[in-house]
């Protein structure tokens, strides 16, 4: 999801969850698991990759979808998924693929405006009274008979050929204006030059076909535009800014015809012979016409109208309660700025009303003492309530609390979840919680999700992850948790080793490397095997073996130690690999020891990635111990 | 802050805990004459070996530190130099204080690093080469550099993951044990402090409410404050129930409540509370508490043994 | 806690950012009055825009006149408190009307420079991207090249500068270090959380440059703003004593370039060259004083609880 020069580092990748309305949500992990970046993402505050995010979803969508997610083969599966992305989805964004004749249709109508441009004002000015004379005016017009015709063909269906001339004749007018003017005085200035040599055709002409000419070069910039947005449409959509322009354009286009020649719809007649040609030739370029015609038949909009729209029902509430408050704003600014950006109230009495009620809402009373003051006149507690009401001011219906406690003093800590869970049920709110403190999962929670390293390794109610959990990390995690009363001390299982950086993340299993409990379905490499083999040498247990390298993936090379036969390393090594294969789990991934020539070698099991799935309802869990891979069902999404 | 006293036995440790601005971190810093220059030591003494630290001067206080009592800093695996090898920052102490080689030290170093379960080969990483858990690990070498029988930890765990907190405070248990150390061990994470203390002690806007064997005090707290900052916890293994939360805020230093400084918040204050300071007195074997609700504690006397200037 | 009865006006959200500013400045001018050194600068700086605001009043001699009643190289007396120059003129009158060109050039064109870098820094630092690449290359051109050398060759290619002239003069070439720091500043602001929290609530990119970057970025414009002009009286007085400046009109600058040309020092009147140079010094260390005072100000350094 990141990516820091070159590199991906996959912060994220393939978490899947829904959340019903009104629950609340733990996503639960330690610092780097991706918890936030899953957060933010949600809210379109960092861009995936890739995915969807759904907002209000029937259940009969939702199977529809992944029914067709499913099964990727079948035809009509992508445009079953295509449909309930535009309905529900705030991430989608359109993908239409360029093809090279629409790319040349831009092209030629950019052409034919830039054409009209000069030629236009050059006419009146009467700088040009033969335009022919000159052989660049010639190419120059007949790229823009090419264009004007490019532009017909490509116009949408229904009425196909009455916006033409307004789109052409606003080009142009546009054109007229960043073209025309420089022209005429060019025009004048050239006319103030000293007299020089006369030549056969007159120079003016021969240099007002190159600035026609030149419309060449706007021409290769648009198509070379068009196919950067082409790129850009394949890999991952085209930026906000541009789909607004695009957008605008077309409604512009659509109310200027509007306005000209009025909406009469199209009366049904057999196509006569000038629209079947020009129905074919369309055809052939349908993208600049889905561009323009098709997006209003889409219900709303996306992007920019329908996410700000979207902004107000979901919001965030920040970590850091120091740092997610401007110094040199009161608490009155902070929190009817959403108001007031949003154009949600009409006058003064309502925005201050509406921030008074919200900062009750959120505890502090009298409101009216708050309002003047500034952050670094607040404690901590009260700083987050400022926060929240600030979220709540605009009547949102999905919270995305991304540790909102954290920093905060235990005695506070309670008063903050408590304001949070009572507004949960006077407004209905739906949370998603993010937090690294299992405990307090524990208390709030509907349903919790543990995360490791970008993926969901368990998820279920709260009593099943912490009373029943199945996955070895949760395991750990939960003997980890320190409980205040000394007489409750469990036995701990401390997960040994650190937390892999995100640019270097295991195979298979991402929790291999570190689970109490691995075994060689869970993904070992052969470098890691290698190593726990080196450091069994280093500790002198190997005195019959020489080099041990890794070869790709799945074998190691062993050389026997000098003065050494094969056969008496291996059964050396196979004694110790019996003896130690308990205590150093990579070693369990060796299936198999070989002599060949005077090597050994080692071939290591296939391991795979653990798929989440489900042991009960609502209950789901992604490892290898609980669901062997042979017999791995369907994976199901959370 | 003021009225803080406890005790510690050689091979203990006690916990002090406290939300922030309690003045655990000032204890602390007091203990080593370590105050900031807008921070004095007004009154009362530090015994320590025979000795009265308060009354030292800075020389001997200077042949104190670090060789009998060292101190690791809240969020000091931030401040390891980093320019400089780790090696070189843990043998620096050792000759100052020892006047080691520098080959010696450095041997020490990777001992030390070992013994803190950091293989040895790392002592010419820089520090940005490890991560949070591994650089307070080299904070805890650094402060065994010179061989201290006491160590005092502030918030040694806090900004660590649960994971490593946990291996963290194994290590710690596991020096304590095999090193015969002595700890004080700052937190205001009650959970910690009762996973790995003997004893405790709660701090509350600069004096201590409540000594006491940690068994004793978490199972049956007798300050208010120790029983309002328990049931703040969330115990993810009993009942799943919204912790209590203790009403108010935390009294500014500057100007504390009359009598006893928690009476605003308390649910069991009654007339004295606020006209007169519980001392912190002996309610039972091995137990003090501040509080009047326990009829042994008598009020706060003045001061005694007035320090002299600065 | 119960509700308590409060009178509340309600007030417009401008009338609200008023009442707040208002409140901030009284805080900030009680802790600048604590603060020994800015008083002193303070004070430094009051006394010198009085003299130059009653120029007209107290000056007993135009800038220009020439004086009857004493000869010329004539030293202290009582008419004539710091003497007469070699031209004839009362050398304490020029003092006088010194300050106010002085004054006026270098506030106003520390006026033009901050504006115009603020503004650059604000847009580079923020849209970030080639932009940001593009001006920042430029300014470093523009730095590359020495201050004073930049500003007295455009001030001689232009030639005959009036009063604004010479201000546009030197705010135009003083702006890149202006620019340099605001985008400095905005850069570590745009990461600020407070700012994420404005993209998420939806503000448009120029609401948060105006209400959350720009009043945070403030205190260093302004503290930076004190030193520019200092810096501004420093190069108008360059200028006049190359005599690129005002013609009309003495400023200190003139006034020692006059007694440098005349060679004051060896005419035996020093005090030609030491009293205006003496007031420069004074001025711009007020200057100094003052700024490096509001700067610890209104940085805060604590910024954590």
């Amino acid at each position: 999801m990141f990516g820091a020069a070159r590199q991906w580092a996959k912060a994220v990748d393939g978490v899947s969850f829904d959340i019903r309305k009104g629950e609340v949500l733990c996503l639960v992990g330690e610092s780097g698991c991706g918890k936030t970046s899953t957060g933010r993402a949600i809210l379109k505050l960092t861009e995936a990759t890739g995915g969807d995010v759904f907002l209000e979803v029937p259940d009969e969508e939702v199977k529809r979808f992944r029914e067709a997610a499913s099964k990727p083969d079948r035809p009509d599966s992508a445009k079953v998924m295509d449909e309930v992305r535009r309905k529900y989805s705030i991430t989608w964004k359109e993908s239409i693929a360029w093809r090279w004749p629409e790319i040349l249709v831009l092209a030629a109508m950019v052409a034919a405006g830039t054409l009209a441009a000069f030629l236009i004002p050059a006419l009146l000015v009467g700088f040009v009274t033969d335009p022919f004379a000159s052989s660049w005016t010639t190419i120059g017009f007949g790229v823009a008979v090419g264009a004007v015709l490019g532009t017909v063909a490509s116009w949408p269906p229904g009425r196909p050929w009455r916006r033409l001339p307004i789109v052409v004749g606003l080009l142009s007018v546009i054109l007229v204006i960043t073209g025309g003017i420089p022209t005429f005085f060019f025009a004048q200035f050239v006319g103030t030059e000293p007299e020089g040599p006369t030549i056969s055709i007159p120079w003016q002409r021969d240099l007002f076909g190159m600035l026609l000419a030149t419309s060449f070069a706007p021409m290769f910039a648009a198509g070379s535009s068009a196919l950067v947005i082409d790129w850009r449409t394949r890999t991952g959509g085209l930026s906000e800014t541009m789909q607004r322009l695009l957008r605008r354009f077309q409604r512009f286009s659509e109310q200027a015809s509007a306005a000209l020649l009025g909406r009469r719809q199209p009366t049904r007649r057999p196509p006569g012979i000038i629209e079947r040609i020009l129905n074919r030739f369309r055809e052939r370029s349908q993208a600049v016409s889905m561009y323009l015609s098709e997006w209003r038949k889409r219900k709303g909009d996306i992007g920019g109208i329908r996410m700000r729209a979207l902004r107000r029902r979901l919001q965030l509430i920040f970590q850091d309660p120091y740092e997610s408050l401007n110094p040199k704003q009161s608490v009155y600014e902070i929190v009817s700025e959403p108001l007031l950006v949003n154009r949600v109230t009409q006058s003064p009495e309502e925005t201050t009303s509406a921030v008074l009620s919200a900062l009750r809402d959120a505890g502090l009373r009298p409101a009216e003492e708050f309002v003047f003051r500034f952050p670094h006149e607040l404690s901590g507690g009260q700083r987050q309530r400022v926060s929240i009401a600030a979220a709540l001011v605009l009547e949102p219906d999905f919270i995305v609390a991304d540790e909102p406690v954290s920093m905060l003093d235990v005695s506070i800590r309670t008063g903050i979840l408590q304001l949070m869970m009572d507004l949960r049920k006077s407004r209905g709110l739906t949370y998603l919680f993010i937090t690294h403190d299992l405990g307090l999962a524990w208390i709030i929670a509907d349903r919790i999700a543990v995360m490791y390293l970008g993926k969901i390794v368990e998820i279920g109610t709260a009593e099943q992850v912490i009373r029943q959990p199945q996955h070895p990390y949760t395991r750990a995690l939960i003997s980890v948790v320190p409980s205040p009363d000394p007489r409750k001390r469990v036995e701990r299982v401390i997960v040994k080793g650190e937390r892999p950086d995100a640019a270097n993340i295991p195979a298979g299993c991402r929790f291999h490397p570190r689970c109490p409990m691995a075994f060689e379905a869970c993904g070992w490499d052969a470098e890691e095997v290698a190593e726990e083999l080196q450091v069994l040498q280093a500790a002198g247990r190997l005195p019959d073996v020489g080099m041990i390298m890794a070869q790709g993936e799945r074998a190691i090379e062993i050389l026997p130690a000098p003065g050494k036969s094969p056969t008496d390393a291996r059964s050396a090594l196979e004694a110790v690999l019996a003896e130690e294969r308990n205590a150093r789990l990579a070693l369990k991934a060796i299936q198999g020891v070989r002599v060949r020539d005077d090597r050994i070698i080692l071939m290591l099991h296939a391991g795979s990635a653990p798929r989440l799935t489900r042991l009960a309802p609502e209950h789901s869990v992604a490892c290898h111990l609980i669901t062997p891979p042979s017999t791995a069902s369907v994976a199901v999404t959370a | 802050m003021s009225g803080a006293s406890f005790d510690l036995r050689e091979g203990e440790a006690i916990g002090l805990a406290g939300e922030s601005g309690c003045g655990k971190t000032t204890t602390a810093l007091a203990l080593m004459k370590l105050l900031p220059s807008n921070g004095r030591i007004v009154g009362g003494s530090v015994s320590f070996e025979g000795r009265n630290l308060v009354r030292s001067s800075e020389t001997t206080m200077r042949k104190v530190r670090w060789k009998k009592i060292s101190i690791i800093f809240q969020g000091a695996m931030n401040s390891l130099n980093p320019v400089r090898r780790i090696g070189g920052q843990i043998a620096e102490p050792i000759i100052l204080h020892e006047g080691a080689t520098k080959t010696a030290a450095m041997k020490r170093a990777g001992q030390l690093l070992e013994l803190c379960g950091i293989s040895g080969e790392r002592v010419n990483d820089y520090p940005h080469e490890f991560s949070g858990g591994m650089r307070q690990r080299v904070m805890i070498a650094m402060a065994l550099a010179c061989n201290p029988s006491l160590v005092i930890a502030d918030e040694p765990v806090t900004a660590l993951d649960v994971m490593i907190q946990a291996q963290i405070l194994e290590l710690l248990e596991r020096l304590r044990r095999d090193l015969g150390l002595s700890m004080i061990l700052i937190s205001h994470d009650l959970s910690v402090l009762a996973e790995t203390c003997n004893r405790v002690a709660i701090m509350y806007a600069g004096k201590i409410v409540e000594t006491g064997l940690v068994v004793d005090v978490f199972s049956d707290p007798k300050h208010p404050y120790t029983q309002g900052l328990i049931a703040a916890f969330p115990d993810i293994r009993s009942q799943r129930v919204m912790p209590e939360a203790i009403p108010g805020d935390v009294p500014s230093l500057i100007a504390p409540p009359t009598g006893c400084v928690f009476h605003p918040r308390c649910k069991s204050a009654f007339e004295r509370c606020s006209k007169a300071e519980p001392s912190l007195a002996e309610i039972a074997p091995d137990r003090r508490a501040a509080c009047f609700l326990y009829p042994e504690v008598p009020e706060v006397s003045e001061r005694t043994s007035p320090l002299p200037a600065p | 806690m119960g509700e308590v009865a409060h009178p509340v006006r309600i007030v417009s959200p401008f009338r609200a950012r008023a009442i707040v500013l208002a409140r901030r400045l009284r805080a900030v001018s009680l802790q600048v009055l604590h603060n020994r050194s800015a008083v002193l600068g303070l004070g430094i700086l009051v006394f010198f825009f009085v003299l130059a605001v009653a120029a007209p009043w107290i000056a007993p001699y135009g800038p220009l006149e020439p004086v009857t009643d004493a000869p010329p190289l004539s030293h202290a007396s009582p008419q004539h408190p710091f003497g007469v120059n070699l031209l004839g003129r009362d050398i304490y009158s020029q003092v006088i009307w010194g300050s106010q060109v002085s004054l006026i050039v270098g506030v106003m064109s520390a006026f033009v420079a901050i504006v115009i870098g603020t503004g650059v820094g604000l847009i580079s630092g923020y849209v970030g991207g080639w932009l940001d690449e593009v001006i920042m290359r430029f300014n470093d051109v523009v730095l590359s090249i020495p201050f004073l050398v930049l500003m007295i060759v455009v001030a001689a290619r232009i030639g005959n500068l009036d009063l604004w002239g010479i201000i546009f003069v030197i705010g135009f070439t003083g702006w890149s270090v202006t620019a340099r720091v605001v985008r400095g500043q905005v850069l570590s602001l745009k990461e600020r959380m407070f700012v994420e929290r404005g993209k998420m609530i939806g503000s448009s990119n120029w609401h948060i440059v105006i209400r959350h970057i720009l009043p945070n970025a403030f205190p260093v414009v302004f503290a930076n703003g004190i030193l520019t002009i200092a810096i501004s009286i420093l190069s108008e007085s360059v200028l006049a004593f190359l005599n690129l400046s005002v013609r009309n009109n003495v400023s200190w600058g003139r006034v020692i370039a006059d007694a440098v040309r005349n060679d004051a020092i060896t005419n035996g009147m020093p005090e030609w060259l030491i009293v205006p140079g003496l007031c420069l010094v004074v001025l711009v260390f007020g200057f100094y004083l003052f700024g490096y005072a509001l700067d610890e100000i209104l940085n805060p350094r604590l910024r954590r609880r």
